[in-house]
């Protein structure tokens, strides 16, 4: 009687996940299968060439430049977001009108990417306003998008994007803590700091696996602004792993292409297998 | 608050609807396409020799059809038959005309307008009285309604109805800009301006609602779209029904309707042939259609039994459109009506470099590759890598004609043997100055310094260089320094010094605004390619003649004829840049590809483009021709002088004004001028092959230099990193 | 709710912060109202440097209407291509949401082996930058027949691995014992979705929506690949081919892209406040 009752659990969900599940199979694993099967054959006659495309890759400078620039800028921007936003999530907490700052803070994300990117020509291009204002006052002009300072406002248009968002996650962690256990630690004397550390943080801990998925997600997206903003070639601090699958793409490099995303899907997934071990861990 | 915002939700989403609503209720037109079986076969009809630019429409005068010929005050008409052309001089038009009757423009039972020249515009009425027209000057078309009411339009848009029998005129409505149509049928006058089709009554005097159908299909053929002369002709047919003649073919449209039938693709016939010019149809009373080109007057018949699938088709991807490659294929497809040519064009309309590669390279993945590519522009060599392209030298029996080429023009990407791609035309880079000046220049540096002399020297108010864009300076100093700029890697310091000399030349020429006004030798040719225009310009002018020089009859033989300017300093010109350059640019390179599922077709249509009657009919623009046979017959027309012409030079003084119109005499070749030319070619070893990515990444890097957003090493520095990284990749 | 009213200092820097933030959308917002001579001194430095820098009138001296007329009356491209964008994005919105929300119930309530396998997949799928199985998408979807079809762009983007991984997420803090009480009540799964899952996860699914509509309104790569026809075109894509040569339109334009974005997450910000002050108030 059990087992059959254990078999229905089993199955019960089935039909909840089927149509999902089919269609991710469909449109990104099948896809992503078709990429690993070329990344053993060579571009356009499709003759299989073994590991050649992965010895191609891994000597490539370009791979190393665009994954080099792709990983300092992802470690250098998400522990930026997660901590600004944080800070200002917890202030918000302490503070009245927090729908409209709420919504103030939201609304980059509405911009589209275009006009977004002709904002930042007007106010970082080598022509734009803030040089205006510098050679107003004597100094020379500073070229923000054709040097390393790309990577900075890259960085800046990055967090300023995705502020909104990543704050509303962390307000609705904070919110999510019960009154009731915060106000018991306050009779027992506990201060501020202590009611932050001791217990709002570890219940956070959901929040944060979500904030940092969805951040490592949105950091992909910056693509699309370095490109319009910087076009295929852009200076070197810029140049990320999806400007060179776009170059490759268009010089029919596609073997390499191929055998670069199984690369990229290895290490994200060894990365995310890793970071759930110590999660787990750290949760027992 | 909350209900505010609901409220204005609701609107918001009902504004949003009827935007939707509003577009989706218009219905496109249809057009229906060619039905596998029965189509329309061409003939021409004999003894109608052109060139009947200059003559009428089609018109029907005391029943017979034709149009009028102002050379000869010809009426030449369709036989009863259909097949052949008779004449008959009009009595009328013969008295009325001293041999000045350049263009007729309207004929008819009821009268006729024409120009002449140096008087402009005047009418014959049926009883004899000539009068000169008065505001018609800028005249574009005229036509004679069937109640013989005569209306006409200029290019201001204007549309005007004559008085055949004074010569004035009345303005009765106006159009926006130029008309690429003017035609009258029925009551209605139709015609396209820069808003589209518009249909004007002339019986109750105002516009009247043109049919959807036939708004979007003639919209599309508005003059600023176009590139050449008449674009559309309409005529009416016998079933309440129009015929539209246009370069995509000849359609008809039944009134009233929803449906535009395609009965003709321009594409494979003449009237998509870039080298002839429809000039008007008719429908006879058979239903027979006749349409008048440059060229002559051809019939066509419709035919239940023709086959118009074609047995095979050949697919051939270019990256950019140019005519060159338009003549070719109208050639080849009507050469061999059996293959349906499928044209494809990489870089369409707005489409960027990159977008095109990767539009072709998704085609080739899913198994639609090209059968043959016009290569120019593309990267060769990562084709080639990718084993994109057969080796045609393993083939050559396939397409080698049986005369010679110039095989050190046309196998100029000869690998070892292998051979992925052949020139089929090439051009020749030139400069030209004043004799003197001329012997100190050799690199581009040298044409930068003599500009800013010239400069400094002469009116800031002419041109130096006689450029059509702003960015000319880059773009037309690749073709003298590619080589050293690009060849096995970017040269830095090159760079720097050839971004320098592009600005100082674009500095010196664009110095207080000085205007280009520039000769343009036809539409058709681009600016890099206008070496002959500019030389032309040095007769009159202060003017460095930059550029590619691209045929025999036209430019080569000016070229060794004018060696005086008008200003009676000594003109000279020459070929490549330095004393010891023997460069030439290679055109219309073509591969066929590996994967081609037609490559029979494939390797005729290269074999029809290099043999030697294909090469002779090139346009005078399309570069020089390498079949030797070509070139040999070229010579002997030299010889026997067959390219000597006259022309006139307009002469400018200093207020602006026509100060003297000078004739001069264009001699062909002589012989020593030909053996000097012929053994220039043949020692041609230094290809310019121009990558349409790299050229890209340079003149975006140039054109900041020039603005002066950057400087000449910035630019330059900017453009090794890309070229760097892009190596990388 | 405990609200302490905290120090002045933490306004400022509230305010500080805000007026950064807010800084470029209000030139995004103030600059297509200003009429073309003065949009000239902001945008044509950009365009053709002739010394003079870009000059940005932070309050339009001559406010007109000029380029929202010449957007709106004399582009007829615009509708439709607006009209495709909310028929895209309304398309996947709905489906998505079918598709993901029995998905992500089913991750949060099973216990089968694997599913945290599965799961991390699924994560991980979401993860790649749409660069890297661009090539074997498209070969995939014109396998299938739907190349330049809006579908091609629909169907890829409803069964997307990114909503399930958010309403997983408002469904994963639902206490177990919950459900489960109602199934011992005698209700299927279905209806322990609908009656429990749903009002209790409902801020999730809304965080879900408002986002992905954000996301989607501003697609770009995906309609660029598989969409050949520009009559197909959704508007985000019309926007980037209007440069800084023909920048008033695209200020113009891209304001108007903004409107439906700021209604739908003011919308759904009511909704999303509302679900917050209900999970704190759950204890």
């Amino acid at each position: 009687m059990i087992k059959i009752y254990d078999i229905k659990r089993k199955y019960r969900y089935l039909p909840f996940l089927l149509p999902s599940a089919a269609g991710v199979a469909v449109f990104t694993f099948l896809p992503f299968a078709d990429s690993f099967r070329r990344s053993f054959c060579a571009a356009v006659t499709g003759d299989f060439v073994g590991v050649n495309n992965y010895k191609a890759v891994f000597g490539n400078e370009a791979f190393g430049l665009a994954v080099k620039n792709t990983a300092v800028f992802t470690a250098v921007c998400i522990p930026l977001l997660i901590g600004i936003s944080f800070f200002i999530a917890y202030g918000l907490s302490r503070v009245k009108h927090i729908r409209l700052i709420k919504s103030v803070l939201l609304f980059p994300m509405a911009v589209p990417t275009a006009a977004l990117v002709l904002i930042w020509q007007i106010l970082f291009g080598d022509s734009g306003w803030i040089n205006h204002i510098i050679t107003s006052h004597g100094h020379g002009a500073v070229s923000f998008l054709g040097s390393s300072k790309a990577f900075w406002v890259l960085v800046g248009s990055y967090i300023w994007k995705n502020l909104g968002y990543t704050v509303l996650l962390w307000l609705t962690g904070i919110m999510g803590v019960s009154t009731s256990v915060i106000d018991a630690a306050k009779v027992d004397g506990a201060n501020e700091r202590q009611v932050l550390f001791r217990i709002i943080l570890p219940e956070l801990k959901p929040a944060l696996y979500t904030i940092t998925i969805i951040s490592f997600l949105n950091s992909f997206k910056v693509f699309r602004e370095a490109y319009l903003v910087a076009g295929a070639y852009p200076h070197k601090s810029i140049y990320l792993l999806q400007h060179l699958f776009n170059n490759w793409f268009v010089n029919m490099d596609l073997d390499k292409m191929a055998a670069a995303a199984v690369v990229v899907f290895s290490v994200i997934f060894a990365a995310a297998v890793l970071l759930q071990r110590v999660w787990d861990r750290k949760e027992t | 608050m909350k209900m505010i915002m609901k409220i204005t939700a609701f609107i918001a989403a009902l504004v949003m609807s009827a935007s939707a609503v509003s577009c989706s209720s218009s219905k496109p037109a249809q057009i229906k396409q060619l039905s596998a079986k029965g189509g329309y076969a061409e003939k021409k009809l004999e003894f109608a020799y052109g060139d009947l630019g200059p003559a009428s429409e089609f018109t029907d005068i005391g029943g017979k059809v034709g149009a009028v010929l102002p050379y000869t005050r010809e009426l030449c008409y369709i036989s009863k038959d259909g097949t052949r052309i008779f004449r008959d001089v009009l009595p009328d038009l013969d008295e009325a005309d001293n041999d000045d009757i350049a263009t007729i423009f309207a004929a008819s039972e009821y009268g006729y307008l024409y120009w002449k020249m140096n008087s402009n515009v005047w009418v014959l009425s049926p009883d004899g009285t000539e009068n000169q027209v008065s505001g018609l000057e800028n005249i574009m078309y005229a036509e004679f309604s069937e109640d013989g009411r005569l209306f006409a339009c200029n290019t201001n848009g204007d549309i005007l109805e004559v008085d055949i029998s004074t010569g004035d005129t009345k303005k009765i409505t106006g159009g926006n800009g130029i008309f690429s149509t003017f035609d009258i049928i029925g009551s209605n006058i139709i015609y396209i301006d820069d808003d589209g089709a518009h249909f004007y009554d002339i019986d109750s005097s105002k516009e009247t609602e043109v049919p959807d159908a036939l708004k979007d299909f003639l919209g599309s053929y508005r003059h600023e779209r176009l590139t050449s002369g008449v674009a559309v002709d309409i005529c009416r047919g016998n079933d309440d029904d129009i015929y539209i003649g246009c370069s995509d073919g000849l359609y008809r449209y039944v009134m009233g309707g929803n449906i535009i039938e395609q009965l003709i693709d321009g594409f494979v016939s003449r009237f998509g042939d870039p080298s002839d010019e429809m000039i008007s149809l008719y429908c006879g009373e058979d239903g027979t259609l006749y349409a008048s080109f440059v060229s002559g007057i051809y019939s066509y018949r419709f035919d239940p039994e023709l086959e118009t699938t074609a047995a095979s088709e050949l697919k051939i991807y270019t990256l950019e459109k140019n005519n060159t490659v338009s003549k070719l294929i109208s050639g080849f497809a009507s050469e061999n009506r059996g293959v349906k040519v499928d044209l494809q064009v990489g870089m369409k309309e707005g489409m960027t470099y990159s977008d095109a590669m990767k539009e072709l390279t998704t085609q080739i993945l899913s198994g639609n590759a090209p059968d043959l590519m016009i290569l120019d522009g593309l990267d060769i060599e990562n084709l080639i890598d990718k084993n994109m392209l057969t080796d045609l030298s393993e083939n050559s029996e396939k397409w080698l004609p049986e005369n010679d080429l110039l095989s050190n023009v046309v196998n100029w990407n000869d690998h070892d043997g292998k051979l992925c791609s052949v020139a089929c035309r090439f051009r020749l880079p030139a400069v030209g100055a004043e004799e003197d000046e001329l012997k100190k220049i050799s690199s581009y540096a040298d044409i930068a310094d003599l500009c800013e002399e010239y400069r400094e020297k002469y009116d800031p108010m002419d041109t130096i260089m006689g450029y059509y864009d702003v960015n000319d300076s880059v773009r037309i100093g690749l073709i003298y320094e590619w080589n050293r700029l690009f060849g096995s890697s970017p040269d830095k310091e090159a760079l720097t010094e050839f971004f320098d000399s592009c600005k100082r030349i674009h500095d010196a020429e664009y110095a207080d605004n000085a205007e280009a006004s520039v000769t343009y030798w036809s539409p058709d040719v681009t600016s890099e390619n206008a070496f002959s225009a500019r030389f032309w310009g040095a007769l009159g002018y202060k003017v460095i003649a930059t550029g590619a020089v691209n045929d025999i009859s036209r430019d080569m033989s000016m070229l060794t004829s004018v060696d005086e300017s008008v200003l009676g300093k000594k003109l000279s010109y020459k070929l490549g840049i330095s004393e010891d350059s023997r460069s030439f640019l290679p055109v219309c390179n073509i591969g066929i590809t590996q994967s081609a599922k037609n490559a029979d077709d494939a390797y005729s249509f290269l074999a029809y483009a290099l043999n030697d009657k294909t090469q002779e009919n090139g346009n005078d623009y399309d570069g020089f021709p390498v079949n030797e046979k070509t070139l040999k017959k070229m010579y002997s027309r030299n010889r026997n002088d067959e390219y000597d012409y006259t022309t006139s030079l307009d002469v400018y003084g200093d207020d602006g004004k026509l100060k003297d119109t000078v004739e001069l005499d264009i001699k062909s070749m002589d012989n020593d001028e030909v053996k000097a030319f012929d053994n220039y070619i043949k020692s041609l070893d230094q290809p310019v092959y121009i990558e349409y990515a790299v050229r890209e990444i340079a003149e975006a890097a140039g054109e900041k230099c020039l603005n002066g957003t950057e400087t000449a090493e910035q630019a330059a520095e900017e453009t090794v990193k890309q070229l760097e990284l892009r190596m990388k990749e | 709710m405990r609200k302490k009213s905290a120090g002045l200092p933490l306004y400022i820097v509230m305010a500080v912060l805000c007026t950064a933030v807010l800084f470029p959308v209000i030139l995004a917002v103030i600059l297509p109202f200003q009429a073309h001579s003065e949009l000239k001194d902001t945008l044509s430095p950009l365009v053709n440097f002739t010394g003079k820098y870009s000059r940005v009138d932070l309050l339009p001296q001559y406010p007109s209407t000029e380029n929202f007329k010449e957007l709106l009356v004399y582009s007829p491209e615009f509708y439709r291509v607006f009209w495709n964008s909310l028929l895209m994005v309304g398309g996947i919105l709905l489906f998505q949401t079918l598709v993901a929300v029995p998905a992500a119930w089913a991750f949060a309530r099973a216990e089968f082996k694997g599913r945290r396998l599965l799961f991390n997949v699924y994560v991980i799928f979401m993860l790649m930058p749409f660069q890297v199985t661009m090539l074997s998408q498209y070969l995939v979807l014109d396998g299938m027949g739907l190349m330049n079809r809006q579908l091609a762009v629909i169907l890829p983007a409803v069964f997307s691995a990114f909503p399930v991984f958010l309403i997983y997420r408002g469904f994963a803090d639902i206490p177990r014992d919950v459900a489960d009480s109602a199934r011992i009540d005698g209700a299927n799964e279905w209806q322990v979705l609908r009656y429990i899952g749903l009002p209790l996860g409902k801020s999730g699914i809304l965080a879900c929506v408002v986002i992905s509509f954000l996301d989607l309104w501003n697609m770009v790569e995906q309609p660029l690949t598989f969409l050949r026809n520009k009559t197909k075109y959704p508007l985000s894509l019309y926007l980037p081919t209007l440069g800084a040569d023909r920048g008033e339109l695209l200020l113009a334009a891209a304001a108007v892209t903004l409107i439906p974005a700021v209604f739908v997450f003011v919308i759904g910000q009511e909704e999303l406040e509302r679900g917050i002050i209900a999970s704190a108030l759950k204890e």
